[in-house]
């Protein structure tokens, strides 16, 4: 019977036990196809040319020594069994070896033919048994992910349409109802809710899961973040009689992170704080920065029925759910918690919880503060190399008389900002957050990595862009300048990490200057 | 003044007949199209004042309907907003740059897509106040 040959490498600087193994494959009638090498890097360069079906490893080369050893030569490869040779009073050494990837060890005094020819075949079939097995199970993983996917998504077809009559029948769009019908209606939209919060929640641990979640980390405003949050989940409070009230530092609290994430964190933590919250209770939602600065931390404090002690370490777990909670508020899923967790453990932050049986429960998390350094960072660097042109792009939306109420204000505010994002969206630019906010109005800084007379056009666009919006053209007043970023050219050379702290100095003095240049304008 | 003209793109019909009812109630005149073929041919035929378009769709998807759109002279200022069963995450960044003017998860809160509707059309000059 023809047999391919079994192509074996064997790594080996004793010239005598090398030359002793390959003694001991040539003699029988299974044929090997046998390669040598004397010391880890040349073995690297041989299977890198041609993958053997099987090494035979020293652990003590010239060039490497014990586990590591067989730990890089695993990592190279991943797929092929390796035999450890080693000297009888090295086992432990070998075992060691066997736990970090190596299929089998043998004893160089103890080589005869039938033993290594076994020990090279068994390791063989264990491997490709381990792979086969591997690959049905990523298969199964790959299948439960798309399974879960899919299924969200089919379920939210038939969903909408029961929310969507639903809601036309409570709005009186076919007739009016009775006190009774209304009321009914109203259990199967909070139902229909109650659905839709757990479907996005399956998609969301699939996602996570699958290792696809993706976080788009920038510099973001907290506060802005917290009002928010607090905005959307004023009514809700209202309406079960929970005093839901929020409050940040006077100074804008900027993190690094991915706002639709934190809002989406804060949001989870503050529905839950109402779920569980009785009537007549409060909420409280704080914002500030940790003593050292180093990070923000958001507590969201409730006067709800609280988690037991011996639950509290338990509730970020997945699928989680407190056993004595009364079905007023019926349980969800258990994994909104355990997303929360993993989003802003991503994020570089931590949570956590403490409370009291029957007082109420606070929910902390935290978020690294911003650096403009990290943020300029993906603009200042091109392919390693700081880019010769970075200019400031400036503006002044200032409101018009008419513009009185706070709350127009912050929309224009908000559009304009949608916008901006809109226009540097195809680019790498960057808007810095906002950070003027003087009684005359807001600047807005973007940082651009262009020339003058690109930023020219950059300016023009957004101010085009503006005249198109009527929510912001007719409420505000908007001025446009860029200028070049000093002291680039001449800087003396020096490493990129120096010139990015170098051009953010420069970032932070221009905004400085525009910023008191307004104040002083309008005092 | 006529009322505004609205195009629905969504392969449901059930989901169709919803947004009918409740477009018709706020005064809107409503078309439909089942699919991506039939929402350039009644995009053409009719020349609505705005179109709600779904992503999944047999026949050529949202972000097809969308390319189509923006490619026809006669059609490619009328704003589109994108009302999917599918993700926010990629697909609304990616429909924003493909040209529509909002996005909607469905189920969307009503209130919120009736107030898009006016805001769009309202920018787009088919309402005057």
């Amino acid at each position: 019977m023809d047999r391919k040959p079994t192509r074996t490498l064997i790594v080996e600087d004793n010239p005598g036990d090398a030359f002793l193994v390959q003694e001991r494959l040539s003699e029988g009638s299974a044929p090997f196809e046998i390669e040598a090498a004397e010391d880890l890097a040349t073995a690297m360069k041989a299977v890198t040319k041609k993958a053997p079906d099987v090494v035979l490893l020293d652990l003590n080369l010239p060039d490497s020594h014990g586990t590591e050893t067989i730990r890089k030569m695993v990592r190279k490869l991943p797929n092929v069994p390796v035999l450890v040779l080693t000297g009888q009073d090295d086992e432990d050494l070998a075992i060691r070896a066997v736990q970090e990837g190596a299929q089998d060890y043998l004893f160089k005094s103890e080589l005869d033919r039938g033993h290594l020819v076994r020990a090279i075949n068994y390791a063989i079939e264990r491997q490709t048994l381990l792979l086969a097995l591997q690959k049905s199970r990523d298969e199964q993983l790959h299948f439960k992910d798309q399974l879960l996917s899919h299924v969200s998504h089919e379920l939210r077809s038939p969903l909408t349409c029961i929310h969507q009559f639903v809601t036309i029948l409570l709005d009186g769009l076919s007739g009016p109802l009775t006190a009774e019908q209304r009321e009914c209606l109203e259990t199967i939209l909070k139902s229909s809710n109650q659905l839709r919060t757990m479907i996005n929640d399956l998609l969301e641990t699939a996602t996570i899961e699958a290792g696809k979640l993706k976080l788009e980390l920038r510099c973001v405003p907290l506060d802005d973040l917290v009002n928010q949050a607090g905005e959307m989940l004023q009514a809700t409070a209202a309406a079960k009689g929970i005093n839901l009230q929020w409050s940040t530092a006077n100074e804008p609290l900027l993190v690094y992170a991915d706002p639709h994430r934190v809002l989406q964190v804060l949001l989870n933590l503050l529905e839950n704080a109402v779920k569980f919250t009785p009537e007549g209770g409060t909420i409280n939602i704080t914002a500030q920065k940790t003593s050292d600065g180093a990070s923000a931390i958001v507590e969201v404090e409730d006067t709800g029925c609280g988690i037991s002690e011996a639950a509290q370490p338990l509730v970020f777990e997945k699928l989680f759910q407190e056993e004595n909670v009364s079905d007023k508020a019926r349980k969800g899923l258990g994994l909104g918690l355990s997303i929360c967790k993993d989003l802003v453990l991503r994020q570089g932050g931590n949570i956590w919880v403490k409370s009291q049986m029957g007082r109420g429960s606070t929910f902390s998390f935290t978020l690294p503060t911003y650096s403009i350094a990290k943020l300029l960072y993906p603009i200042l660097v091109e392919n390693g190399q700081v880019r010769e042109n970075i200019c400031l792009v400036i503006m002044k939306l200032a409101p018009t008389p008419v513009t009185a109420a706070l709350e127009a204000w912050g929309r224009t505010r908000r559009e304009f900002l949608d916008l901006l994002q809109r226009c540097v969206l195809p680019d790498k630019d960057v808007i810095l957050p906002p950070m003027g906010r003087t009684e005359m109005g807001e600047i807005f800084f973007m940082v651009a990595a262009t020339d003058v007379s690109g930023a020219e056009v950059l300016a023009k666009r957004i101010r085009d862009q503006v005249a198109r919006r009527v929510e912001i053209s007719s409420n505000s007043v908007l001025s446009v300048s860029c200028e070049p970023l000093p002291g680039l050219l001449q800087s003396k050379p020096s490493s990129v990490e120096e010139r990015v702290e170098e051009i953010t100095r420069a970032v932070v003095h221009a905004t400085t200057k525009a910023l008191s240049q307004q104040r002083r304008t309008y005092e | 003044m006529s009322k505004a003209k609205i195009l629905i793109i969504d392969d449901d019909n059930d989901i169709r007949r919803a947004l009918h009812i409740r477009l018709r109630s706020h005064g809107y005149e409503t078309v439909f199209a089942g699919d991506g073929l039939a929402a350039m041919k009644t995009a053409l035929k009719e020349t609505p004042d705005l179109i709600l378009l779904d992503l999944g769709l047999p026949a050529g998807d949202g972000f097809v309907v969308m390319e189509r759109l923006q490619k026809n002279t006669k059609l490619s200022c009328i704003p589109v907003i994108v009302l999917t069963a599918r993700e926010c995450k990629g697909n609304q960044e990616k429909a924003i740059a493909a040209g529509c003017c909002a996005f909607f998860q469905k189920p969307a809160d009503n209130g919120e897509l009736m107030e898009a509707i006016e805001k769009a059309l309202r920018e787009s000059g088919a309402l005057l106040q």
